[in-house]
Formats: structure tokens, sequence, C-alpha cells
């Protein structure tokens, strides 16, 4: 599995790359535009990744925008929705309103932080992603 | 005191933000006014603009605009779920345009301080007709060969598959809520709110917000207590339901819930962690979270939840909203503060509504301040004025002047005591006691003002004080002399009146105990005038000085007749 990471604070982006990898091939970006160009270069070398994982609170761009972007992206490439990739969007923003829109713009799971790593892995199961 | 409160900045951000978003409003209708119909972004942008107006005109209480925004925010929804096809494009643009010009026009009304009082109803009549036609033109319109083909269309771009893969989409939304570490606790809190009270949605955020502060996660039920008035009875009929994830111990929780007058009744139950998840998605708060292997992802619930605005700019928007909600709550405890304060009722004033009340206390301090002022004090802040008046009363004891063997009459410091200032007029040296001097000055330029007495030359300016100048001789009915570069200004004060003496020459301070003063000659003087001014005489080596009482220097009366013209 091909997973793409976006989170701007080091030690998260440690903590998640480490826990990520054990599912797949984890490549790592530290904003949301760094994100957005990493989906289109995959897309264009046809190794899209399966699932992303984005921050929500990031410079350049948040969460939001670059979920915005790359589902724009799979759209113009018309990829089917079988095929789009699953969105994890982690954040420590919990209210109502943000879980909404979240899903609103086309995201999967929506958790808050701390992680709950056993809660992701089932997650990630019933998604299928894993077995 | 009312006077106090700066509302305009609540006002003022409400007016700026919502014209704001009128211009833009304005702006998106002059570019789509051509085209066949309002394309997707712009139909969101109308509607967002509609639901922020709609929710802060709300919370200030404006219904004329709030009405008007939530009819125009209801077509816009329906057009932005619904996609119906052929709206008659000119007809709605007209409907925006009225809708834009109604809320400007309350708007330049409140600006201009006078009520927005327009009359909404018959605009709201015209939008709820619009809305109703559309309605009932796209139901009757579904099998028209033109939109069957944009169906299509939309499967070929989407999903291949069809309705099938739409299913699997809807049905994967999970939420994962935060991790709860060992301290973590789970609440299930319910509020009972004191069924007089008005705006109980406001209290409810108030706590949520508190709570927000200290929470992990937290869901409430009812969810939408800002934009609709519905909740208000929920509220009140059923309890406000908070469900909390906080590693605060129950005490701390209770502690940082400081009851107000508001809270009839605050329930509190510790639950497991599995208990909180259920109780979530009972209520249909949230969907289920991640689920154990084996079960069933229930999909997103969306059917009878009223859509709040989303788009990236939303968060922006609930946070302004959210900062109002705050202000008006806090003003309105401190409110109640007032109008509760049992020692203000004691005092007998009225305390209905607050405004009265700040009329009342206004009036008193008012009062306070003219008799204060009626005894020669000045007003100083509230704290002090029992000081005051006390040292006013103390001035006034004095006033009565007893005769000049009587040394009580002079509070000075030992240092001070005998201590005179002397200075030449003419040919006779006079002396001053030296605590009545504030400064010495070098003659500066002297404003001469009409209608002052002759020995008055005029005034000068000393640190923002306007402080009259005496001329010396001419008090003692000798000729005034030119000022040269010797001429100075000796500033005395007493009483809390300020005079400047312009003498011709300042000299030595010297001191002369009490045994070396004489009484006052009681000739001398061809007119005998200054025989008033001079209240001893004192003895300094071979010659003599003239000491002077300022307070002779200048009659009481002149001197407020004095301080009147200036």
């Amino acid at each position: 599995m091909r997973i793409l990471l976006a989170e701007d604070d080091y030690a998260t982006r440690k903590f998640m790359s480490g826990f990520l990898s054990q599912y797949g091939e984890c490549d790592v970006t530290v904003d949301g535009m760094e994100a957005v160009d990493a989906y289109m270069m995959a897309l264009e070398d046809e190794e899209p990744y399966d699932l992303v994982c984005l921050d929500i609170m990031m410079p350049v761009m948040d969460g939001y925008q670059a979920l915005a972007g790359i589902r724009k992206m799979e759209k113009a490439y018309h990829i089917p929705a079988k095929k789009q990739a699953k969105v994890i969007m982690a954040t420590a923003l919990n209210e109502q309103q943000n879980v909404d829109m979240a899903f609103e713009l086309g995201c999967t799971v929506y958790s808050g932080k701390p992680i709950d790593e056993q809660k992701f892995e089932q997650a990630l199961k019933s998604l299928g992603m894993i077995d | 005191m009312a006077e106090e409160w700066n509302t305009e900045d609540m006002l003022g951000t409400y007016l700026f933000e919502n014209t704001q978003l009128l211009e833009n409003l304005q702006e998106i209708v002059l570019e789509q006014q051509d085209a066949d119909c309002f394309d997707e972004d712009s139909i969101n942008e109308i509607f967002r603009a509609m639901h922020t107006i709609k929710g802060s005109s709300a919370i200030m209480a404006f219904d004329g605009i709030t009405k008007t925004a939530h009819k125009l925010e209801d077509i816009f929804y329906f057009l932005r779920e619904s996609h119906p096809q052929n709206v008659p494009h000119m007809e709605l643009i007209t409907h925006v345009l009225d809708v834009e010009d109604f809320i400007s026009g309350e708007l330049n009304k409140i600006q201009d301080g006078d009520k927005a009082d327009g009359d909404c109803e018959p605009l709201i009549a015209e939008l709820d007709a619009f809305l109703n036609k559309i309605k009932t033109d796209q139901e009757n319109t579904p099998e028209s060969a033109p939109q069957q083909e944009k169906n299509i269309q939309i499967n070929l771009d989407d999903t291949p598959a069809g309705e099938e893969d739409a299913q699997v989409k809807d049905e994967q939304h999970i939420y994962i809520p935060p991790k709860a570490s060992e301290n973590s606790h789970f609440y299930l809190m319910k509020v009972t709110y004191h069924p007089e009270l008005e705006l109980v949605n406001i209290h409810a955020f108030k706590l949520v917000h508190k709570l927000k502060a200290i929470a992990e996660n937290i869901r409430f039920f009812p969810q939408d207590i800002l934009t609709t008035d519905d909740s208000v009875q929920k509220i009140l009929d059923d309890g406000f339901q908070v469900f909390l994830h906080t590693d605060k111990t129950e005490k701390e929780l209770r502690e940082s819930i400081s009851l107000g007058y508001d809270i009839k009744q605050l329930t509190i139950t510790e639950c497991t962690q599995k208990e909180f998840e259920e109780s979530l998605v009972n209520m249909g708060v949230v969907v289920k979270t991640a689920p154990a292997p084996g079960d069933f992802v229930i999909p997103l619930k969306n059917a009878d939840k009223e859509e709040t605005a989303v788009s990236p700019a939303a968060p922006a928007d609930a946070g302004r909203l959210e900062k109002l909600v705050d202000l008006t709550v806090r003003l309105e405890c401190l409110e109640a503060a007032v109008i509760q304060n049992p020692d203000l009722k004691a005092e007998g004033l009225k305390l209905d509504r607050f405004e009265e009340a700040a009329c009342q206390m206004s009036a008193v301090f008012s009062d306070l301040k003219q008799e204060i002022a009626a005894l020669g004090g000045v007003f100083p802040k509230a704290e002090k004025v029992e000081k005051q008046i006390n040292e006013t009363l103390q001035q006034i004891a004095v006033t009565a002047e007893p005769e000049f063997e009587d040394e009580e009459e002079d509070d000075e410091s030992e240092t001070l005591k005998d201590k005179y200032m002397t200075f030449q007029s003419g040919n006779e040296y006079f002396g001053l006691k030296i605590s009545y001097v504030t400064e010495v000055i070098i003659y500066q330029e002297i404003t001469e003002f009409p209608e002052s007495p002759d020995y008055i030359k005029g005034i000068i300016h000393l640190r923002g004080k306007v402080v009259p100048i005496i001329d010396v001789r001419v008090r003692f009915g000798q000729e005034s002399l030119d000022c040269n570069d010797k001429t100075c200004i000796i500033v005395i004060s007493y009483r809390d009146h300020m005079v400047g003496l312009m003498v011709e020459r300042i000299a030595e301070v010297v001191e002369i105990p009490k045994e070396k003063l004489l009484p006052p000659p009681k000739v001398g003087w061809s007119d005998g005038m200054h025989n008033q001014y001079v209240r001893a005489v004192g003895k300094v080596g071979d010659s003599i000085k003239l000491l002077i009482d300022p307070r002779r220097l200048v009659s009481e009366e002149e001197m407020t007749a004095m301080e009147q013209i200036m």
C-alpha cells in the first residue's frame, strides 16, 4: 500500500510516519501544497497513493484545501470512486462542524488527536485496506 | 455605568462585516447576470453569505434582516442540494438584489442610529412564492430529456459502476475520537436552566465554550444552538446535554463550571468510554466510531440535521460569531450581577432594568459632585470622595482668620517654620512665608485679560494651569514699573488657589524667629492701604521686612470672581 503523509509538526510527523510505515510505503510531506504536488506526481507516474493522511492545521495550505485539491485532481483525471485514495484527517480540532466539513470535502476517516492506534487499525481493516 | 461600555466594537464589527458580505454578493450577481444560471461556486457563496448574515443578525436581534437572510438562504440551499434545472435566472437575480437592497437599507439605518424597522414581510412573501415555484417546477419535470442526458454525463465522470459505488462512498465515513489516556474521564452532563431564562441557547453555548478549554472531546445536544430558535424550546423542555471527554476529575469539572444564576440543575454522571461513544451514536450526534471487526459502518446521519455552511471559510465565520456571542453572554452576566446585587437594592435603587439602575447611580454621583463643588472642593475619583470632603471641611475651618499672634493657623513643618522669602518692590522689602511659595519663575509673557482688577497684570499658563499675576506694586498703590530682566514671578499657592506675584527683584530667604516679629505699622503709608496685606513686620539684622499675608493679598470673593472669569 502506498501512503502519503502531510504533517507540519516534526514530533507528530516522526510518530505518524513510523506508525504508518507498518502498513505500507510511507512518503512524507510537510504542508498541504507539498502533499498535493506529491499526489499529482504519483498520479502521473501511475503509482497513485492508496491512503493519504492529512493534518488540518498546516502552513501554506491547510488540510481542507489539500483535500479539496486532491479530490479535484482525481475528478480531472477521471479516477473512479473505487480507486480514489482514502483520506484520513488527523487533527486536534474536534468540533462537529470541522468533522462535517471534512466529510463534505471527501474525507474518509476523521481522527481526533491523540490518535487512537487501535481504532485506527480497525478503521483501516473495515476499509479493506489491510486485513 | 452604561456609558462606559463600548458597544461600538460589537456593532461596528457587525455592520462592517455584513456590509462586506453584501458587497461581495453584489459583485457575484453582476458577474453572473448574463449567464443562464448561477454556477455552483456562486450558489455556495451566496448561501454562505446569507447564512452568516442570518446568524449574526439574530444575535443582534435585528429580526427583519434575520428573516430575510433566512429566506434567501433557504432558496440557495434548495438550489445547492437539488440542482433544479431551468430556474428563472433573471427573476432570481432580481430577488437577490432586492434582498441585498433591503438589508443594506436596514444596515444604513442602524449605522445612523435609527431603528431597523423596515417591513420585510412583502419581500419574504415574494421569496416564498419564488421558492415554491421552483420547487414545484422541479417536481413536475424530472423526466425531461435534457436532464436525463446531464445525469448520464455526471455518472461517466464520477463512477462508472454507477449507484453501487456511490453507496460505498457514502458509507465510508468513519470518525475516530481522540485517544483516551489513563487520566481520561467520560462524563454525561445534563443541564437544566431556569424556565424564565431568556436565550437559553446562548447560555448553553457559553457553557460549551467554557468546557472546550478542558475538553479532549465535547459533543452536545441539541447541536445547533446558535442559529435556530428551536433549540431554545428543546433545551427548556429536555435540558441541555453535554458529552464530555476530559482528563479533569469531577471535582475540577464542577469548579470550572462556576454555577451562575442561570443553571437550575446540573447532573454529572461519569461513564466508561464505551458507554460514552455509544450514547453519541444513539443520539445520532456522530457516526459510529471505528468499528471492531465484524461491526457495520453506519452511514453519516444527514437527514434531519440542518446543514451548516460548509466551506474552507466557515471556521473564520464561526469564530467571529462565537466571539460576539461570548461577549453578549459576559455582558448579560455583568448586568445580572448589578440588578441582583442585594446591597444596591437595600439602598432603595429601583433595579428592574439595568439602564434604569445606571441612570439612578449616575444621578447620585451627580448630586454628590455638585455638593462638593459647592464646598469649594474638586471632585476626584469616587473612592476619594470622603477624604476630599474632610479636607475641604478643614480648609473651611481655616477661613476664619485669627490675629497674627495665633501661630496655629499655619500648618507648616519644622524646617519651613519662620523662613520667609523676601523680595523688593519699590523701596520696600517684603517677605512671604516660604510655605506658601510653590516656585519662582523668570518673568514670562503675561497675557492680559480685560475685566480684571487693575492690580492683576494678566495671566500666565503654568503647566496647564491658568495663574493670575498680581502686580505687587500696583497692589500696594504704587505705579507699575516696566519689567526688566530682574523681574520675577513668585508663584504662591494657598487654599487651592494659585497666584503669581510679579516682583521687581527677588532677595534671599531669611529666617525670622517669632520674637523678631512685630505687629504691622498702623500708619506710614499715604493711603494706609497695605496695612491689610502686611500681617507683620520682621527685623532682619538692620533692615525691616514687611511680611505679607497672601490670603489678604487677594480677598476670597475677588479670587472666586477672578477664577470664574478665567
